[in-house]
């Protein structure tokens, strides 16, 4: 499944949707670890979460767990949602060691006089 | 003691707003079905309600799989038509909105617009099917300008005129996401 799309910036929402994942989940489990992980910033609108899941499930990096109720859907996340996840990690570990160099006043030397 | 009102909606956000407004004055929608809607008495504000655009039919199998989410979140589906939903949720569970990223609110107005073309379209279908006879007709000595065909044709146009402004009206809250997503995701 070579696509490019794979390299690129993962969207909050996706990011912490995966993250939630790493154990068995239903999606109202979801919202509230993603609220609680990011103190409340981050919430999940219910349309936005169910449009999400199933783009997951088509890439195949989340799957669906377990079996005890059709009603309360649980799902997981699979060895390329984890890839991923590492992926963007390292994408975000670029971006803030140059944001931090870059705008930190401490580095700058022009206005040190 | 429930009521029932038919009101001739075509605007979903003028219809959400006015389930909004019958909720703060203690009445709750229970079912709705094109122009009908079925109200009973409530709390006032206890309920807030939110209208929806699907991507598939109320009856298939993907929308159902979709309520039973929404079930779970606590949201309830109170009305279905075609492929529009009325659904209702308690205020003290939290603010009842279903869209927290550009994306999805950017495919929620592509949906809507879709929907707006095809009715526009099908109505445009129907009046050149007309057109052939009530030329033919007006053509004719003797006739009367305004007969029950013109007097049709003239609602079928203003109805025509009010559905392409509001598709422009979705049109253009969708360009303007599309705008702020080169910065935000948000």
């Amino acid at each position: 499944m070579a696509d490019n799309h794979d390299s690129g910036a993962l969207t909050e929402a996706v990011f912490y949707i995966l993250l939630s994942l790493y154990e068995p989940c239903h999606g109202y489990g979801i919202m509230q670890k993603t609220e609680e992980m990011s103190n409340g910033r981050v919430s999940l609108g219910p349309g936005t979460l169910y449009g999400a899941i199933n783009t997951l499930m088509e890439k195949g990096w989340i799957h669906p767990f377990g079996g005890y109720s059709p009603r309360k859907k649980m799902y997981c996340i699979t060895e390329e949602g984890k890839a991923a996840v590492k992926r963007e990690l390292e994408r975000l570990e670029e971006l803030l060691e140059n944001g931090r160099r870059v705008s930190d006043p401490s580095e700058r030397t022009e206005d040190t006089r | 003691m429930k009521k029932v009102l038919l009101r001739p909606f075509y605007d979903y956000e003028k219809e959400e707003k006015w389930l909004n407004q019958k909720a703060k004055e203690g009445w709750a929608l229970t079912w709705y079905c094109w122009m009908i809607y079925r109200f009973e008495p409530c709390e006032p504000g206890e309920y807030a309600f939110r209208i929806d655009f699907l991507n598939h039919p109320t009856w298939h199998p993907a929308s159902r799989e979709y309520f039973s989410f929404l079930e779970e979140m606590g949201i309830q589906v109170v009305g279905k038509w075609l492929f529009w939903i009325a659904l209702k949720k308690r205020t003290a569970d939290g603010p009842l909105d279903l869209y927290s990223d550009l994306e999805s609110q950017i495919r929620h107005c592509q949906r809507v617009v879709r929907w707006f073309t095809v009715i526009a379209v099908i109505e445009m279908i129907a009046v050149l099917m007309m057109l052939p006879e009530f030329i033919f007709l007006h053509l004719m000595e003797h006739h009367p300008f305004f007969d029950y065909h013109s007097f049709f044709l003239i609602l079928v146009f203003l109805f025509l005129f009010l559905l392409f402004r509001l598709r422009q009206k979705v049109r253009k809250r969708e360009l303007r996401y599309r705008k702020e997503q080169q910065i935000h995701e948000t």
